[in-house]
């Protein structure tokens, strides 16, 4: 049956509304700070022909986070072939059985039409706890999935609209915050219920044979533009790196490969060369290594919709027993972001090769920061995973400075209230701000590094933190000219005489009421060469104390008349002459944010910095 | 005599509406952009003609004036505030710029950062700190905060903002902070968090304070200007703004909280519409007012508009309680296009005010809504605004084959078509939107449309959404400055009170009411509100650990509220919250989180007498046919009527178009229009 | 229900034994299936299962491992609150919650409702050690566990199988969690097979007897175990009698573990509380409830002559109390993972102190010590984690004298366990045992002496990693009535090459790196009954001509003299006499 472009339109919008619905319905009823404050949670319609699984349309929070469920969906299909009915509701966690590590949730609620299951209303969230050893599922001592939690195959939560008590009862009985979890599954699957009753009505108004060839068409659409532009870009092979600071078991510098072959209107990500399988948790099983082949695309490509069609024209090679395609049973809980994130970043580094004014960080880079105590004021055990303390990962893009702190893809996670972190959780926070020469310079700038202080506050005896550092020997990259971001790092017992620099990882560390944690966020890499950087945003920069006159000459060779607070042409156009000859002789320069990073972690003096920076 | 006078000045058009007790006298006058004052004088003296009155006439007997304003929505548009500053927690003046992470655009990494209203050399931080009990941590240093406003105050900056972590919690720090301002910076416009926004979250204060230090001098000066104009020409009325809240407030209390009047506007807007909607017998109502760029939508329960707090405005947050007017950017200027993917999209680009549409002749290349409009015969060339405005139908034509009808195959009508469809159903899904996310059907309530091309649209949207009654009424294009005449007094208050529902102190509640009561009915008072008050309250609760709170009245029918009320509020609190989220756990521990009042101070209802039935027929009021398209029937000759001639009674039946001197009613086939006595079009729908 | 037991004529009462026997040899015959299809050797060889027939309200009728009464009674009673109502032929319930009911997650319970005439008339129940469930280690037993999910994951109630079809998501999931999946799958298999039979051969005794009799027998199991014991009771002294044993360490360097246990006897009727116990810990050692319950029972049943069945009844007639929070009744989400041995063994010994002063001369008085501590070693191969190579299994001796006989082989509360052959475990394990064997002078000295301490030394190649957990070290076994304690346990590392040399094993190691060389474990030594001094010197000089005590400690110890292969018996008289006016002098 043929349907006309508009019906098309409308039912593609009408599906992105029903995506909004699903997950405001989600955010609003659980009951983890994860979520309601984070939003650390997404929403997808998911289609099934008969034959694939096709995403429709998402909604909120990380966009490879929904991306991931594919797999998921997929995934139910394939344990529940056979055995799916009306009013089921599937539950998915397994990295090796359609998630991505353990501490992702993910809801999917079949929605029979006409006899078939046709739709698949989906939330996925981070869960704060999943039972296992360690608080969190997160730590560096796991080296198989079983150390990380508990696992599960699709399971139904309810069968047939019958909630089936005795798996949730499992479920709780594996949790260290069972009250929590309990609520907030509720709240998934109720916002499902809402997706399924306007998937409903959308069928009821235009028939359900019409919304298929609708989507038939939308994917089609998608697909056009992403080859249009991949046919638009030169053929060739383009090869790039990105590294990873460490995978908590030994394991440094972990290279992630990537060569994108463009041939015609399609693209082949070959990440042959990676690194082997980690004996830590950083793996990263295909359902999430895709999900940032597709993000990074859905960044170039900002005006697309973004459904199945658009990711058909991108290929992948993914070496098994690679850390971006193991074999079980390796661990993955640290692997969504710490691998992820360079697989993003190799990828888009592969891009500028081709596209250069259309890259810029996408992706980010972070601490990870637990703290696990209890809170003197209700004697109640927490567990915060504390996202404040490495938000600032923004870089700059042709015409355009990084701003504000999580980049694109990342920036539906909502950072945390501090008042309202302090109502929930023991702790004070100190500092929360950009620091002055910390931005990656380039002709547009990254978003400046930031600093953030906490400590302990009517905490019941010793908190244990666990923070884990990524980003500090090999921070976001620069584009086209531009520096890399300062990098990452977190020092414990801040200002006291025993200070402990964290610049791999702290694991369980004590801490009590008034010692400071300080964490450096780094901030994204520079886009262009810094010496292109009109001078007069160099001077506004340094107006805003985001740059200091000596930080305007190091890096951007742009000379402050401190007296008129104005700009020296003169001086500046020789300096920047100078600056220019240096640093065609030395590429690699450091600026002078990250130069104070490296100075203050003991970096400086290390060897591989010099191929890092 | 005593006039009663409404004035809304928007972008384009200065509405009024004025009574003296017999009839309403409406009509319009275009705006001056940059000069509101002026605008309003001649609308005064606009109606004074009406009335064979002299300005000076008419101003001497009347007993107050409204004032819809858009003074600090087009500052916040066009970012043209005064130079501003913020004192704020040292470690933390950032907070503006880190927006909780919070960007437009999931994909877009060229989004531009937003226009710092308050640039970070104007943010200082100073030591002092309190925690969420509101203890002291670390005492105010006061020494510090001298030097900073020095130092402001000689960077030229003459409105500060004070937003201290937990002042709501204690207020010292900040409010010692602005009598230091005002010993070292006497004329600069101060502005603490703890009035402007006594409540927990610092993003949402701190910018909620920054944009009222940014727009309300602008507002200030503008009173102050007009007050004292009107006052020359013999004003001795009261002069009152209309507030977001969708009460009215001074002028003394509009120039310090200028963020209230935000909406001062669009909310006229809504209390018009519960008030001519409740005269026509309808108490559930959504509101849609379609606009040149945007398409506002509010739902209005049982004669209640819903308040919302989450609301962004310029890329800046605004959390104080305004009418929940959820706005989509998909108006009469939104552009259509075909996207890379060979897909028909419209909007979010808008061709605005200007150039605005390729029919209006302004050098518009792009189509837009109204043009597809134009070419489908919805709107008639020859009448747009009355006739003020002739649109040029060929431009139209050309914009949508070049744009839309060649890259997709199709013809320039079928493309019309395409866009007047995609267009309902963005607009149809916003009505879904705030119904279904308060859990409410849609079903169950009445479309009012206004504004511009409002009435167009409606009768397709209610049919595709289910909706049995649109409802038009005649002063549509003037409801704003119509709600001004009819809204009370209305103030505010809210308090955080952050604890569990079991431990709340029933007197340390009481007496939290009665602060807040004491400093509304001061403010009332000053306003020169009448002495008829009515009191609301209401608390903020949510589930342990959740943090969307849902706001529950609190029934009590004394100055006290009761252990029972309250017990009463948190068990009606379960049921909302399963009404709002489909879902409660009575078993759940609860918590209160803020505290609100809202004090009205009631003013006599205007008059508007009931017109009689006349007789069924319309046709005095036919002046003709023409090709029309509907969805279903295609292209059909329909009969045009002439608003102006219509008479209450009048029973007319789709496919027919209505023209009103400035909106236009498009009625489709197998619907029924009548003109009911309160002036008000009932549109009813079948299917 | 004495309404049965009145007026039933002679025939009826014989018929009713008949089924009372033909139900203990059918939990019998269940296990043997179990352990005949079983792919561990935890189940193949240490026997760790338990086959149960239950009545219709959920009390044993009979087991077949008298060792877990109590736990597999209260695992059965969490299956039934979950399900109680929700039971229908074919349906079978799978848990292992140490928190309720159960001993350590790796004690996998199925429970099967048995159906006749579309009515419950009892439950099956299938108790079995799974290979591994998770946690942080192969095998589950990790001393630094300081929740349960370090040990593997709690099941609550799930149904494994609905109207015999199986529950597809429940089976994944709980193989999922294994490392062993196939191993773990089997052994369910054989536990399912089991529960087949008994649901058969149930068929066959109601279409022999009829279901009321069998009904009737189910009860009557029951009152007659609870009416042995009873009378046995009512041949105590009442009182109060207090009991303590202590376990060297906690694995997680936490000083002694102390169990204490309050006995009451009054009457017919017993009551025991562990309330006096120490506070539960941040490691292994706790002992969840029901686990305590097994050993106490099993302590009991040790006392009291011991052909009273193990059934429902017993616990008619005992009453079990701890406080919460205790080692012994450790709260969710304590670990539990070595509870079963340790300090299982200590909550038994601890009874069997308390109840030896109640039996006045009764035979339980005559008891010794009915357990002996056994180090816990394990290790696996650096490559691989998933394996998991036990040396605890080979440890065996220790077993403590009794009134009238010398100690010999193990223990009486660990005699379930076979020792695996040597030949086999080499073949198995393609590594050596280098000796197995008696040590001189461990044995507790006593009238009747102790069987000595056996030390099991196995070779390291320096591929392994090593996890262990030493008790009996500091704390022997103790000798009853005079007798004297036997030798310490000890767990020795030998070093191959100069530098080397024996050190003794640190008190917990946890997958550390071994040196190539030797392991060397000695269960302790079992203790002694009665005045060594008593003991007839010929049986002395047969235990020194056997080597198992020398000559030094024979003259020293038990006062006995040999010269050339004789006892001297004028030195024996003399030494024996010396030591009586040393007494009287004091």
């Amino acid at each position: 049956m043929a349907v006309d472009p508009i019906t098309a339109e409308i039912v593609r919008s009408s599906m992105e509304s029903i995506a909004a619905e699903v997950v405001q319905t989600m955010v609003r009823t659980a009951v983890s700070p994860m979520f309601n404050e984070a939003h650390d949670c997404s929403a997808g319609v998911f289609y099934y022909d008969g034959e694939e699984v096709s995403l429709v349309s998402r909604a909120d929070a990380v966009p490879v986070h929904i991306f991931a469920s594919l797999t998921s969906v997929e995934a139910c299909l394939e344990f529940f072939h056979g055995d799916l009915a009306e009013g089921d509701v599937l539950l998915v966690c397994d990295p090796f059985y359609g998630g991505t590590h353990l501490g992702d949730y993910t809801v999917v609620k079949p929605i029979f039409i006409d006899g078939q299951p046709i739709f698949f209303p989906s939330v996925r969230a981070h869960m704060l706890d999943v039972g296992g050893p360690v608080p969190g599922g997160n730590s560096p001592h796991s080296t198989e999935v079983w150390q990380e939690g508990f696992r599960f195959c699709p399971l139904k939560l309810h069968e047939q609209g019958i909630v089936r008590q005795e798996i949730w009862a499992w479920l709780k009985a594996n949790n260290r915050l069972a009250d929590e979890l309990e609520a907030d599954v509720a709240a998934m699957i109720g916002g499902c219920t809402v997706g399924e009753q306007r998937l409903r009505d959308l069928c009821a108004r235009y028939g359900v044979e019409v919304v298929k060839e609708a989507l038939t068409q939308v994917f089609d659409a998608s697909e056009r533009s992403l080859r249009s532009q991949i046919a638009a870009w030169p053929d060739g092979r383009y090869r790039a790196e990105s590294l990873v600071d460490s995978d908590y078991a030994g394991g440094a510098d972990l290279p992630i490969r990537v060569e994108l072959t463009i041939d015609g209107d399609e693209l082949t990500a070959d990440f042959t060369g990676t690194a082997a399988q980690s004996p830590g948790l950083v793996n990263s099983v295909p359902g999430n290594t895709l999900s940032y082949l597709y993000g990074v695309f859905a960044a170039l490509c900002p005006d697309v919709p973004i459904n199945s069609g658009f990711f058909r024209p991108l290929r992948a090679v993914l070496p098994p027993g690679s850390v971006v395609n193991p074999r079980p049973p390796a661990a993955t809980a640290g692997a969504t972001v710490v691998v992820g994130c360079d697989v993003g970043e190799a990828i888009m580094k592969a891009c500028e090769q081709f596209a250069p004014e259309l890259v810029g960080t996408a992706t980010i880079d972070l601490c990870d920061f637990w703290s696990f105590g209890v809170d003197a004021r209700s004697g109640a055990y927490s567990i915060h995973y504390d996202y404040l303390c490495s938000p600032c990962c923004t870089g700059g893009t042709a015409g355009a400075d990084g701003w504000g702190a999580w980049s694109p893809l990342f920036c539906a996670l909502d950072l945390a209230s501090i008042e309202m972190t302090e109502i929930q959780y023991p702790e004070l926070y100190r500092q929360a701000e950009y620091t002055t020469d910390s931005a990656a310079p380039g002709q547009w700038r990254g978003s400046p590094a930031y600093a953030m202080q906490r400590e302990a506050y009517q905490a019941a005896g010793t908190v244990e933190v666990t923070c884990s550092v990524q980003a500090l020997r090999h921070p976001l990259h620069g584009y086209a000219g531009g520096r890399p971001g300062a990098g990452n790092y977190a020092i414990m017992r801040h200002g006291s005489d025993d200070e402990l620099v964290v610049t791999e990882i702290a694991f369980m560390e004590p801490t009590a009421d008034g010692e400071r944690i300080l964490w450096q966020s780094g901030g994204g890499g520079g886009w262009g060469d810094p010496l292109a950087r009109e001078p007069a945003r160099v001077l506004d920069d340094v107006l805003d104390e985001l740059v200091s006159p000596e930080g305007a000459r190091h890096d951007y060779g742009v000379v402050i008349d401190p007296a008129a607070m104005a700009v020296d042409e003169e001086a500046t156009a020789a300096l920047r002459r100078e600056l220019r000859a240096a640093r065609a002789a030395e590429p690699d320069w450091i600026a002078l944010g990250r130069r104070r990073t490296l100075e203050r972690t003991g970096l400086l003096a290390a060897p591989e910095v010099a191929h890092a920076v | 005599m005593d006039y009663k006078i409404g004035i809304d000045v928007g972008g384009t058009f200065t509405d009024y509406v004025a009574t003296n007790g017999s009839g309403l006298t409406k009509g319009k006058v275009p705006s001056r952009p940059g000069d509101e004052a002026s605008a309003v004088l001649d609308a005064i003296s606009a109606i004074a003609a009406q009335h064979d009155e002299t300005a000076a006439g008419l101003l001497a007997s009347t007993g107050y004036l409204v004032l819809g304003t858009t003074v600090i929505l087009n500052t916040m548009l066009e970012y043209s505030g005064v130079r501003a500053g913020l004192v704020t927690t040292g470690g933390f003046r950032d907070v503006i710029d880190l927006r909780r992470g919070y960007k437009e655009s999931l994909f877009d990494l060229k989004l531009p950062a937003p226009h710092p209203i308050v640039p970070r050399r104007w943010r200082k931080g100073v030591s002092e700190r309190i925690d969420h009990a509101g203890r002291v941590v670390e005492p105010l240093d006061e020494d510090e905060v001298r030097a900073v406003v020095r130092e402001l105050r000689d960077a030229g900056v003459e409105s500060i903002a004070v937003c201290l972590l937990f002042s709501f919690a204690n207020d010292a720090h900040e409010r010692r902070v602005a009598e230091i301002v005002r010993e070292e910076h006497p004329d600069c416009f101060v502005t603490l968090s703890c009035d402007v926004l006594p409540q927990i979250r610092e993003f949402e204060r701190v910018s909620t304070t920054i944009v009222n230090a940014y727009t309300s001098p602008k507002l200030k000066r503008y009173l102050q200007r007009l007050e004292r104009r009107l006052r020359e020409e013999g004003f001795r009325g009261s002069l009152l703004v209309m507030q977001s809240n969708g009460g009215v407030m001074d002028v003394g209390y509009s120039e310090e909280h200028g963020v209230d009047a935000v909406l001062s506007g669009p909310s006229g807007g809504v209390v018009a519409a519960v008030w001519s909607g409740q005269r026509s017998g309808y108490r559930n109502i959504i509101t849609a007012d379609m606009g040149g760029t945007s398409y506002d939508v509010c739902l209005i329960h049982d004669g209640k508009p819903e308040v919302g707090v989450d609301h962004w405005l310029s890329r800046y947050r605004i959390a104080v309680p305004l009418l929940d007017v959820h706005t989509i950017g998909s108006g009469g200027g939104s552009i259509a296009w075909v996207d890379r993917g060979g897909a028909l999209r419209v909007g979010p680009e808008s061709a605005g005010a200007f150039p605005g549409p390729a029919c209006y002749g302004r050098g518009g290349e792009r189509p837009t809504v109204t043009d597809a409009n134009v070419l489908l015969g919805f709107m008639d060339p020859a009448r747009f605004l009355g006739g003020a405005m002739a649109l040029d139908r060929a431009a139209a034509e050309r914009a949508i084959a070049r744009h839309v009808a060649e890259p997709l195959g199709i013809s320039a009508q079928e493309a019309a078509v395409g866009i007047f469809r995609i267009a309902n159903n963005d607009m149809a899904n916003a009505l879904r939107y705030v119904s279904i996310s308060r859990g409410r059907d849609p079903r169950d309530y009445a479309l009012m449309a206004f504004g511009g091309a409002g009435a167009v649209h409606a009768g397709f949207q209610a049919a595709d959404v289910g909706i049995k009654t649109v409802l038009v009424p005649r002063s549509a294009s003037v409801l704003s400055a119509l709600g001004g005449l009819i809204s009370d007094f209305k103030v505010s208050r809210i308090r955080s009170f952050l604890r569990p529902a079991g431990e709340v102190d029933l007197e340390e509640l009481n007496e939290a009411f009665a602060q807040m009561q004491a400093e509304a009915e001061e403010l009332l008072e000053r306003s020169g509100s009448t002495d008829a008050v009515v009191v609301e309250r209401f608390v903020d609760v949510r589930y342990e650990k959740q943090v969307q709170e849902v706001i529950v009245p609190l029934r009590s029918r004394t100055r006290r509220v009761t252990a029972v009320n309250l017990a009463r509020a948190e068990r009606d609190f379960h049921d909302l919250h399963e009404q709002l989220y489909a879902f409660k756990r009575p078993d759940h521990g609860t918590e209160v989180v803020s505290l609100r009042l809202e004090l009205t101070g009631l003013r006599e209802p205007i008059s508007a007498p009931a017109r009689a039935f006349g007789k069924e027929s319309p046709e005095d009021a036919l002046v003709g046919t023409r090709q029309v398209f509907f969805e279903r029937e295609g292209f059909v000759e329909t009969p045009i009527y002439e608003g102006a001639r219509l008479e209450p009674g009048n029973l007319l039946s789709g496919p027919a178009v209505i023209h009103e001197p400035d909106t236009t009613i498009v009625v489709p086939a197998g619907q029924e229009a009548m003109l009911d006595q309160h002036e008000v079009y009932v549109i009813e729908v079948v299917d | 229900m004495a309404a049965l037991e009145t007026g039933q004529t002679p025939a009826e009462r014989i018929e009713l034994e008949i089924v009372r026997h033909k139900l203990a040899a059918l939990t019998r015959e269940m296990g043997a299936v179990v352990a005949n299809s079983a792919q561990t050797w935890e189940i193949a060889e240490q026997r760790d299962f338990a086959l149960a027939i239950a009545d219709r309200h959920g009390e044993l009728a009979a087991i077949d491992n008298p060792l877990q009464l109590g736990s597999t009674t209260f695992a059965l009673r969490a299956a039934l609150d979950a399900f109680r109502f929700d039971m229908k032929e074919g349906d079978v319930v799978a848990l292992n919650d140490p928190h309720r009911g159960g001993t350590h997650v790796q004690d996998l319970t199925l429970v099967a409702p048995y159906v006749v005439d579309d009515a419950i008339a009892g439950y099956l129940v299938a108790r079995g050690h799974m290979p591994d469930l998770g946690g942080v280690h192969a095998g589950g037993h990790h001393p630094a566990a300081r929740e349960v999910w370090a040990e593997g994951v709690p099941i609550t109630p799930v149904k494994l199988r609905r109207h015999d079809r199986p529950v597809r998501d429940v089976i994944t999931t709980i193989a999922l969690n294994s490392r062993r999946p196939e191993a773990l799958l089997g052994n369910l298999d054989a536990l399912l097979a089991a529960l087949r039979l008994g649901r058969r051969r149930g068929d066959e005794l109601v279409g022999a007897h009829g279901i009321a009799r069998v009904r009737a027998a189910l009860d009557h199991a029951q009152g007659y175990a609870e009416r042995r014991l009873r009378a046995a009771l009512r041949g105590w002294a009442d009182g109060g009698y207090d009991g303590e044993r202590a376990l060297d360490h906690d694995g997680a360097g936490g000083g002694p573990v102390h169990v204490r246990v309050r006995a009451e006897v009054d009457g017919d009727r017993l009551r025991l509380d562990f309330s006096g116990s120490d506070a539960e810990r941040a490691s292994f050692v706790n002992s969840a409830f029901g686990n305590t319950v097994d050993h106490a029972l099993g302590a009991l049943l040790a006392l009291v002559d011991d052909d009273v069945p193990a059934n429902g009844g017993v616990l008619r007639a005992v009453e079990l109390r701890c406080a919460e929070g205790r080692v012994v009744n450790p709260r969710r989400p304590a670990a539990v993972g070595w509870g079963p041995e340790h300090c299982g063994r200590e909550v038994a010994e601890a009874c069997a102190a308390a109840l030896r002063q109640a039996c006045g001369d009764g035979g339980g008085a005559g008891v010794g010590a009915i357990a002996s501590p056994r180090p816990l070693v394990t290790f696996r191969p650096r490559a691989r984690r998933h394996e998991r190579t036990s040396l605890t299994r080979l440890q065996t001796g220790g077993c403590s004298a009794a009134d009238g006989r010398d100690g010999w082989g193990s223990p009486h509360l660990l005699s379930r366990a076979e020792l695996p052959s040597v030949e086999q475990w080499e073949a198995e394990h393609g590594r050596r045992i280098v000796a197995l064997r008696q040590l001189p002078d461990t044995a507790g000295a006593g009238r009747w002496r102790g069987a000595p301490a056996v030390e099991t030394v196995v070779e390291l190649t320096g591929e392994e990693l090593l996890t262990l957990c030493a008790c009996g070290r500091e704390i022997p076994v103790a000798g009853t009535a005079g007798g004297g304690d036997g030798g310490p346990a000890a767990v020795v590392l030998v070093e191959d090459g100069d530098g080397g040399g024996a050190r003794d094993a640190p008190a917990t190691v946890v997958e550390q790196p071994a040196a190539p060389g030797r392991i060397a474990i000695a269960v302790g030594g079992g203790g002694g009954w009665g005045d060594p001094h008593e003991r007839d010197a010929e049986l002395v000089l047969a235990d020194v001509l056997d080597g198992i005590v020398t000559a030094t400690a024979a003259e020293a110890v038990y006062g006995v003299v040999i010269a050339g292969g004789e006892v001297d018996e004028a030195a024996t008289t003399r030494a024996r006499a010396q030591r009586e006016e040393r007494n009287d002098g004091r």
